[in-house]
Parts: C-alpha cells; structure tokens; sequence
C-alpha cells in the first residue's frame, strides 16, 4: 500500500507531462472505444438485417444451397404448411415465413425488362420490421380480401416501365413443367431498398400468385425467426437432428455481406487499434524514460538504502499502471460521453458503396471492450515503462548517485 | 569490538583507455560506536573508500570483513539487504524523496524493515524531536531549509538503528554554522544509539568530533591520528 501510495505521489512529480501523457492516453483508449463501439454498432445492425431477411434458421431442400436449380422450385420444399405448423408449436418460434423466389419478364405491354421475384406471405413486413421504404400505395395486408394478383415493385422498375400504384403489369415465368406462364397483376405499392440494382428489378407478389405462375406448391425456403437471437445457435442444432432430410442453414451461413464486413472492419478497425496502442505505448516509454533520467539520483539514493532493484522497478511499473489506469477510465467517460451524444444529437453517415440510404451514427459502449481495452492499455504502459526504465534501475549505486 | 574491516582493498576506474588507481592497499578497522573522519584532498579516494565501506561499490581487490565475517563473494541481493538493516547514509545533497514529507522520508527505512505503523511512528517523532524538526514532519523537503533537509536526513539514516552510517560531506551544502551544529547532532545522536560513523570531509575543523581521524593520499593511507581528548570532550 505504501509503495503504490509513493507511486501515487510520484505522479505529481512533473503534472505537465504527466498530464499530457494521460491524455494521450485518455484519447487512446477513447479511440479505441469509439471504432470498435462503431464497429459493434455495425455488426449488430448487419446481424439483426441479416436474420430479418431470411429468419434466424433457414430450411430448405439438402440440395438448395449446393447445386444449381434445372427449373423453377426444383429443390423446392413440399408440405411447407405441414412444416411450418409443426415449427410454430415450439415456444422458441416466433414466427415463420415460407418464401418463393422467381425470375421472368415483367412487361407494361409497350416495354419488357426482367425482375428478380419473390413470393412472399403477408405476415413478412411485420415479421422484418422495416427494411424497405413505401414510397407509394400499400404493403400487403394479413387478411386477403382483394381481388386479383398484386406486387410491390422496386422504385427503379416502376420508373423504368412508367407505371403507378394501381396500373396493370404481366409477370411471365418457366413453370417447374418447363412451360411459358404469365400472370396480371396489379401494382399495389412501390418501395425502395436502399439497393439501386435491387429496386430496378425487384417484383414481390404473394406467394400463392407466386406459386400459380410456377405452377407448384412448393416454396423456395422457410425462414424461422425467434423470440430471442442468442438461442439461434441451439435451436439449429436442435432442427439439424429433427429434421435430419431437410437443408438446414444458420443465419450466418448465408449473411455474405455481414461476414465479409466484419472481416473487412476487423482489420482496418485492428490496424488503428493496434497504432493507437503503439502511439500510447511510445508516450509512457517517454515519460517514463524521462522520470528514470530525472530520479537517477534518488534511484541510487533508494539503492543505498537498502531498497532492492525489483522494489524500485515495482515503483515505475506502479506509476506506469497508474497512468493506465487513470487514462483509462478518462477514456471510458469520453467514449460514455461520445456515445451519448451520437444518441441525443444524431448524426448521418453517408449511404455504404452501393446503396442509396444513409444510416445514423452510432458507437456503441461495450463493457467487456471497456475491461479488455483499459486492460490491454495498462499492461502496456507497464511493459513500456518496464522496457524504459530497466537499464535504469540496473545502474550501478554509485554511479546513479554522481549522475548529473 | 570490530564493526568492519577493510584488509588490503584496491580500487580503480577506468578514465577513456586507461585504469586510474583510486585506493591503493587500504587497511581500516571500524571499532562499534566509534566517530571516524575521513580527510584528504579532492580525488584522494575518500568517497570510493566510503562507498565501499557502505558497501555500494565493491573493492577489484582486498577483502571486507562485517564482524570479522568475509564480504567477498556475496550476492548483490545479499548486500542489499545488509545495507537494509544495518547501513544508513547521510549525503552531500541530502536524497530526500522530494514527494515525500519528512515524517514519510524518515519512515522510508522503517517501511523497507517492515515494521509496524504504531513502531514507525514513535521512531520518527522520538528522532524528529532529537534532530529538532519534531515541529516540520508534514512538510516536503522544497518547503524546508538546507540545514533542516540534513537533519531529515540524519534522522532518516539513524531511524533503523544502523550499525554503520556513511555520511559523505554532511556539511559540504550548509553554512558555517549550520554545519557545525549539524556535526554536532551527528555525533551526540551516534554516541546515544551507539552506532559507528564514517564521515568523509574537506573541512578540518569537523575534526574536533572525530575519535579517530585517517588522512588519504593519492588513495594511500597517509597517517592516523586521534584528536586531543580536550578538544573531543569540549564537544561531547
């Protein structure tokens, strides 16, 4: 207690290098803090996208995923009914949402382009939440009273065939036969993803309309979603041995961009950690090879008296700790401040390569980066200043004590 | 009885490319309780005698003798800990931990001892009220004058109960008078706790404290005298 009470003194010593040291350290760790909380931020929104878009549990045909299709819904699913109502009576299921995906012309009469189809159930935007914009006219209700086909199209294909809500379209697709098939449908609503190659294709219809212009009732994929995310893992695991027949896909397995994001920011964001922490590293190297000329004398003095070279080098890697540690938790209180700032005053990041939206900025404050940056930046600054000051504290007495 | 004896040491350094002989075939005897000054020219060899005697420097050649117990050959770690218990040092700049108070500075010994806070405490205010600064103990040493940042330091080297205190020109940074006085203290306080003092100085008027009083030369042994009784006594 003594010698960390010495150590503690000792910081006052020289209080504007000291103060400077600290701050750099502060603003490190804040660094530090900042990327990864954004990082997390990011991952986290990717994640949740990414099981809203097809559930946390996929199930499809073994073969879906590995080979490539001959015909439309030919490694489709049969009794998807049967299949969902057996999933549902679990207590971890959300919900589930059987989809059909598709592709053909989509034609006014005058202009013909192809979409990228998908047979959705009604229940899907509830399901999702909201990860499209209505532009104009309406999602699919739950309850089905209209008459007649309806799709919602992308921006860019209701621009690009000049049409409005409530305008006629023909959708013409293969059969799983092999044979030519078209439907009418009526556009119900016109949104937007965000994606510009997705909104200039994109058609959705209800699944049965979808399945009519297949000619099939199988469905592409039954996407599962929980009540509660952590338990996606076990719940694959547990659907793998129920339905041992069935392609069974965690979330993840096909979250590409998620993926490839993370581990894009996992370096770019480790190679800052990593110069921040250099940066840190050099500024209590300094300080403490400063301290270590200044106190030459009193190191020999220390010596002479009977004090052991590990007591007095325990002394500069207490003091270094402390400068850590002090920075440290500076630095938490300015990445906590940080972090609610970007909550009270919001500011907009613009759209990532590829999309047309922009997202709010967030950094997120992670308790467990929190102990393991102000960790990683004591343990740090003690090996740098354990790394400054050893040939110090090794000095022979007699010549610390003439040391000038 | 004999405190420490120094048999035949030789000491040199090396200046640019060549060795200097700073002693030369020193023999010393330290009796217990005895006052011994050390005199002699600049560059004699007072100080590397004296940190040898402390034993912060070891001797190329020549042996030490602690209760006619052999030196030679023990680890540093073993010095250090018989620097720790039994060796105090008064120095020409006094080497007080400037972040510490005084009271803490005196106590700095006593915390490496281990001892208790109560037994710490009752050392430094029964020798800060010998030393004269009983009233000073919660100031820093840049709060305190040349003369009472040596008697910190005195007390401080005395606070162990050292068997040998080493004081390398006590007086050198003081003022006449101050430095008299500062002796003076010195030399009561080692008599009442008993403990041997080697004190190296340019000034031969601290000779009157001395028992014994060795002349270097050129790191030579130059002559041995003890002052006359009367003068000591006067003093004492």
């Amino acid at each position: 207690m003594k010698w960390l009470l010495l150590a503690w003194s000792n910081l006052g010593r020289n209080r504007r290098r000291m103060l400077a040291t600290l701050l750099l350290t502060a603003i490190g760790v804040t660094g530090i803090m900042a990327t990864s909380g954004f990082a997390l931020y990011t991952y986290d929104s990717l994640r949740e996208f990414a099981m809203r878009d097809k559930g946390h549990v996929i199930l499809t045909h073994p073969a879906f995923y590995q080979t490539q299709e001959d015909y439309p819904l030919h490694f489709g699913l049969d009794n998807a009914d049967s299949l969902e109502q057996a999933l549902r009576q679990d207590r971890r299921v959300r919900n589930t949402l059987a989809t059909v995906e598709f592709s053909g012309l989509i034609t006014n009469g005058d202009k013909s382009t192809i979409f990228v189809g998908e047979g959705v159930e009604p229940e899907l935007f509830q399901v999702r939440g909201p990860s499209m914009r209505l532009d104009a006219g309406r999602l699919f209700g739950v309850t089905h009273s209209d008459t007649g086909a309806q799709a919602l199209i992308g921006r860019s294909l209701a621009n690009n065939l000049k049409v409005s809500v409530g305008e006629g379209l023909t959708l013409m697709s293969t059969t799983v036969d092999g044979a030519l098939n078209a439907i009418d449908v009526t556009v119900r609503g016109i949104v937007s993803t965000g994606v510009p190659e997705l909104d200039s294709r994109l058609v959705m219809t209800r699944i049965t309309d979808a399945q009519r212009l297949l000619n099939s009732d199988r469905i592409t994929r039954l996407g599962v979603y929980l009540n509660d995310s952590a338990q996606a893992d076990a719940f694959y695991n547990s659907l793998k041995e129920q339905y041992p027949h069935l392609g069974i896909t965690a979330w993840h397995e096909r979250a590409f961009f998620y993926t490839s994001v993370r581990n894009l920011y996992n370096r770019i964001f480790g190679v800052m950690g990593l110069v921040i922490l250099a940066m840190v590293g050099f500024a209590v190297f300094n300080t403490a090879s400063m301290s270590v000329m200044e106190r030459t004398r009193e190191i020999g003095a220390l010596a002479a008296m009977g004090t052991r070279r590990g007591e007095i080098l325990r002394l500069f890697l207490m003091e270094a700790g402390l400068i850590g540690l002090l920075g440290s938790l500076v630095g938490l209180v300015l990445s906590g401040l940080l972090s609610l700032g970007l909550m009270v005053f919001e500011v907009q990041m613009p759209p990532p390569p590829g999309q047309t939206e922009g997202y709010p900025l967030q950094v997120y404050w992670s308790a467990e980066m929190a102990l393991v940056s102000s960790a990683i930046v004591v343990v740090l600054a003690v090996l740098a200043s354990g790394v400054a000051t050893f040939r110090g504290v090794r000095k022979p007495i007699v010549e610390a004590l003439n040391y000038a | 009885m004999t405190l420490m004896t120094v048999d035949k040491v030789s000491k040199s350094y090396r200046v640019g490319e060549a060795d200097q002989r700073v002693l030369s075939g020193v023999d010393l005897s330290l009796q217990a309780g005895e006052f011994v000054g050390l005199v002699g020219p600049s560059g004699c060899g007072k100080t590397t005698l004296l940190n040898i005697c402390g034993l912060i420097d070891q001797p190329d050649c020549g042996q030490l003798y602690w209760h006619d117990r052999a030196l030679t050959g023990l680890s540093g770690v073993a010095l250090t800990d018989l620097r720790r218990r039994t060796v105090g040092f008064v120095f020409q700049e006094f080497n007080l931990i400037p972040v510490m108070s005084a009271r803490d500075n005196i106590a700095y010994p006593l915390m490496l001892l281990g001892l208790s806070r109560q037994e710490q405490a009752e050392r430094v205010t029964a020798l800060a009220n010998a030393v004269g600064i009983g009233a000073l103990l919660d100031k820093r040493p840049a709060h305190l004058s040349g003369g009472q940042r040596q008697r910190v330091a005195i007390a401080r080297a005395l606070a162990k109960r050292p068997e040998l205190i080493i004081a390398d020109e006590p007086t050198a940074s003081l003022d006449e008078e101050t430095a008299l006085t500062v002796v003076d203290l010195l030399r009561s306080l080692s008599r009442e706790f008993n403990t041997t003092v080697l004190v190296a100085t340019h000034d031969i008027r601290l000779s009157r404290w001395c028992d014994r009083l060795i002349r270097l030369h050129q790191g030579r042994m130059q002559s041995e005298s003890r002052p006359p009784i009367r003068v000591r006594e006067e003093r004492v």
